[in-house]
């Protein structure tokens, strides 16, 4: 769907390390080698008896249809946490999205950097940027202003074009 | 094409589709095409009973995309207002009644992977037209519905004949009595969106019992049919910097009363959402009413929007 | 390109703000019966539609965008505008229905739309394209999702800050990210507004007016803010009155019963600051509001770098008037 909600840089999802949602009855986490340790560390420390919890470890890559599986198999009452690199979390929640996961029900801890793209108003393509004020189109070579507002269809921030004097 | 007022219709036919509810069928007097709507909307009925005018809300019960007619359908209720009574009693095949364009505040969820319905007797009418919808566009959904018996259970064959496998009934009279409970929102996939219609004792316990199997707010949708809707009570104004006392009557909104009685008073939408019409309340309790305030921002200062607001008691101060 | 010549028919955008200085605040108000029907046939038609249609023509990404579930709303649309414009003209424009064949007739320019209704096959536009190509309004439809509204049809030709490319499928907030939407007391409104939108209902449409200026140009948008941002520098005390417009945009909220969306109609008019003295009273205010304007809201109206000269301006032209 158009407005379904997709993981960005200032996605409200995201959180800087895992804490449970005591408003929900089970807890999903999905990681990956990365988070690997810290998810142990809190599954040892913060578990409930009376709550169910269920993880999925993410190796060298995804296993598609066991995520699928995974997501679609879960009942209302679910918080999903990701915690992992970008690229996955990227792909996990993407799939969570489509499985009817809300951002109400997702929380995201990423590690590592954040991937971040401009959306080009003179040629309507988007570029991988950093934090750079001010960038140049990958694809036109037009100057633009990083804008600080972010479209989920064109999934990325909007670039303002100028021409340098 | 229709895009303002109401819309004049004449009552063309009335079913009786159970002891107590009965099903009105309103064709537009000038025989112009009706406005399509969607699913779980209802209209305003105004209907003369005598000098007065009886204003009442009823979901739609005809299809969504049928546009020569409109339906409802009530359910006589003694210890109700007096709506249904009237329209039972005394509205008959021929007669001319005004409604307004349909309306929705109670949509189905846009994002939802699957959609449950829990109806309480008549609150199964805004649900008629979401199914409606849902089949057609091919999407999941399940009703849970409760009434007396197998006679009083408006929709019954309808029902199960269209949805096969999709509704189940619970019948608290029966010989073997079955209660609807929340539990089976238990087991719900995610993604599912929960719809409850009924009075507001059933609504309250499952919006509650939702929360904490863990629904987000959003998932959870609700719409009250003995609307607590607060009736317009009269009240006096006095106006400390002008000397003034001025009676708001219960047809009037306080802003119409000072503009009557020739007072400056500011204004704009009309309609308690733009907060241009903000006076300060200088003694009494008020019945906030509008959208505009938030209720950290109506304790912070003391004043009244006077298009939509008015006295919780007998009599306001207010400076002008 | 083309300004308001019949100013009976130029919508001035102060008149209410005689004793206060325009400021952002929630100003939609209802309408009366006799106002509901916003088509509008004014001497410029011919200039705009024109304009419109090359607009169209050279750059449908940029000016036309929709979402291929729409098809439904957009005959909802369809059938709203053919029904406004024969109500009120029925000199310029008819429609035959024979069942779903339908042919509009537009006797202004001598065309004739015949198409299926309901059938999208039977035209190469998408519906709300075809018949928005003879209007010179521009046509924003704005579904009530939720608790919110998402923009999924947009035709426009006159922007100001407007693209349908860009907003395509942002919410009301969204959309109105950019804009400093606070009141004279500081209130946050583009959350109070979107909650005062959802009770809008079909049969109780609602108007506002927004209002800008523009500095020898006719539509600013994001896409060509390399051109025009250093244009605007060109605008002197002397030169202003001809290069500057006063752009207004009317505007009305049509709640859609079928769509369940609100439709957002634009009529963009212009007059170009010497000819307010063909209106004493509509310079003096003018001159009254823009003196008026807050830094921030001229930043981001982006008129700050010829507002100073565009006040000089009408304050020279009203002392040459006392001294006459
Ligand atoms: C519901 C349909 C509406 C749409 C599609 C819409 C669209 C827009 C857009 C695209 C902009 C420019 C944003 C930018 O700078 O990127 C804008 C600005 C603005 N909008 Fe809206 N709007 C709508 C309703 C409203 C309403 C109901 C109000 C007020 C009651 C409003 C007040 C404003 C104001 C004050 C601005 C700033 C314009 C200026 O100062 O020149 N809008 N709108
Ligand atoms: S007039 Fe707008 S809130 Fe009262
Ligand atoms: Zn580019």
């Amino acid at each position: 769907m158009y407005s379904s909600p997709v993981l960005y840089d200032q996605s409200e999802t995201i959180k800087e390390k895992l804490a449970f949602n005591d408003k929900r009855k089970k807890h999903l986490i999905i990681y990956d080698q990365k988070a690997v340790s810290d998810v142990k560390q809190v599954l040892a420390k913060d578990t409930q008896e009376e709550l169910e919890y269920e993880h999925f470890e993410i190796g060298d890559s995804i296993d598609l249809q066991a995520l699928r599986t995974l997501l679609y198999s879960q009942k209302m009452g679910t918080h999903l946490y990701i915690a992992s690199d970008w690229d996955h979390a990227a792909a996990v929640f993407a799939e969570a999205i489509e499985a009817g996961f809300t951002e109400d029900e997702i929380q995201t801890i990423i590690y590592g950097p954040k991937r971040r793209y401009i959306y080009c108003m003179k040629c309507y393509q988007k570029s991988e940027i950093n934090y750079d004020d001010e960038v140049q189109c990958t694809h036109c070579n037009a100057y633009m202003e990083v804008g600080p507002f972010f479209s989920k269809v064109r999934k990325g921030y909007i670039g303002y074009p100028f021409i340098p004097n | 094409m229709r895009v303002y007022g109401n819309i004049e219709m004449n009552v063309g036919k009335i079913e009786q589709i159970t002891e107590s509810v009965k099903r009105f069928y309103l064709y537009p007097s000038d025989q112009k095409l009706l406005p399509a709507f969607t699913g779980g909307a209802h209209i305003t009925t105004y209907v003369n009973q005598g000098d007065k005018t009886l204003e009442r809300d009823y979901s739609l019960v005809s299809d969504p995309t049928d546009r020569t007619h409109y339906s409802i359908s009530i359910n006589r209720d003694p210890n109700s207002r007096g709506g249904s009574v009237y329209w039972h009693d005394h509205v008959k095949v021929g007669d001319t009644v005004k409604t307004s364009f349909p309306k929705n505040h109670f949509t189905l969820g846009f994002h939802a992977k699957h959609h449950v319905f829990y109806a309480a007797g008549i609150g199964i009418t805004p649900f008629l037209t979401m199914m409606t919808e849902l089949e057609a566009q091919g999407k999941t959904f399940e009703l849970h519905y409760a009434a007396r018996t197998k006679e009083q259970c408006a929709f019954y064959d309808y029902l199960n004949e269209k949805y096969p496998g999709k509704c189940t009934f619970y019948f608290s009279r029966s010989d073997e009595p079955v209660r609807m409970t929340p539990e089976t929102m238990k087991n719900q996939r995610i993604g599912s969106h929960v719809y409850f219609c009924g009075p507001v004792s059933m609504v309250t316990e499952y919006k509650e019992a939702a929360l904490s199997y863990g629904y987000p707010e959003k998932s959870v949708h609700f719409e009250l049919f003995a609307a607590a809707g607060g009736e317009n009570n009269p009240f006096l104004v006095e106006i400390v910097n002008s000397n003034t006392v001025i009676e708001v009557s219960p047809e009037q909104t306080l802003l119409e009363a000072l503009l009557d009685a020739g007072i400056e008073a500011p204004y704009s939408c009309k309609a308690g959402g733009c907060g241009q019409c903000e006076v300060d309340v200088v003694a009494g309790e008020v019945d906030h009413r509008d959208i505009f305030f938030s209720d950290e921002e109506r304790k912070q200062k003391n004043m009244i929007l006077t298009c939509c607001s008015r006295a919780k008691e007998e009599k306001l101060v207010l400076k002008i | 390109m083309f300004k308001s010549t019949n100013l009976d028919m130029f919508t001035f955008p102060f008149t209410n703000y005689k004793n206060k200085t325009y400021r952002y605040s929630n100003d939609l108000v209802a309408l009366g019966e006799d106002k509901v029907n916003f088509m509008k046939i004014t001497p410029e038609y011919q200039a705009q539609i024109k304009r419109k249609r090359e607009l169209l023509e050279e750059q449908p990404e940029v000016r036309y965008q929709s979402f291929p579930h729409t098809m439904e709303m957009q005959w909802e649309f369809v059938e709203l505008i053919i029904d406004l414009a024969v109500d009120k003209y029925p000199e310029h424009f008819s429609i035959e229905k024979n069942g779903d064949q339908w042919t509009f007739s537009n006797h202004i320019l001598g065309e004739k739309e015949t198409f299926i209704f309901g059938d999208e096959s039977s035209i190469s536009l998408e519906p709300y394209d075809m018949i928005g190509r003879h209007f010179h309004h521009d046509y924003m439809l704005m579904v009530n999702r939720d608790d919110n509204f998402y923009l999924e049809v947009a035709q426009e030709s006159f922007a100001a800050l407007f693209s349908p490319h860009w907003n395509l499928g942002m919410s009301f907030n969204e959309i109105h990210g950019p804009v400093p939407f606070v009141s004279r007391d500081g209130v946050e409104l583009t959350d109070r507004i979107r909650k005062f939108l959802l009770t809008i209902e079909p049969g109780a449409p609602r108007t506002r007016v927004n209002w800008n200026l523009m500095a020898d140009r006719w539509d600013v948008n994001y896409e060509t803010m390399d051109i025009w941002g250093p244009e605007r520098e060109k605008v002197t005390a002397e030169n202003a009155g001809e290069l500057v417009h006063l752009r207004v945009e009317e505007q009305w909220f049509v709640r859609m019963p079928r769509s369940n969306a609100i439709l957002f109609v634009l009529d963009t008019q212009f007059l170009p600051l010497e000819d307010l003295v063909l209106r004493p009273e509509w310079l003096e205010i003018t001159y009254f509001n823009l003196a008026d304007i807050p830094d921030y809201m001229a930043e981001y109206k982006g008129m700050a770098p010829f507002l100073p000269q565009s006040v000089e301006y009408l304050k020279n032209l009203i002392d040459s008037l006392k001294v006459k």
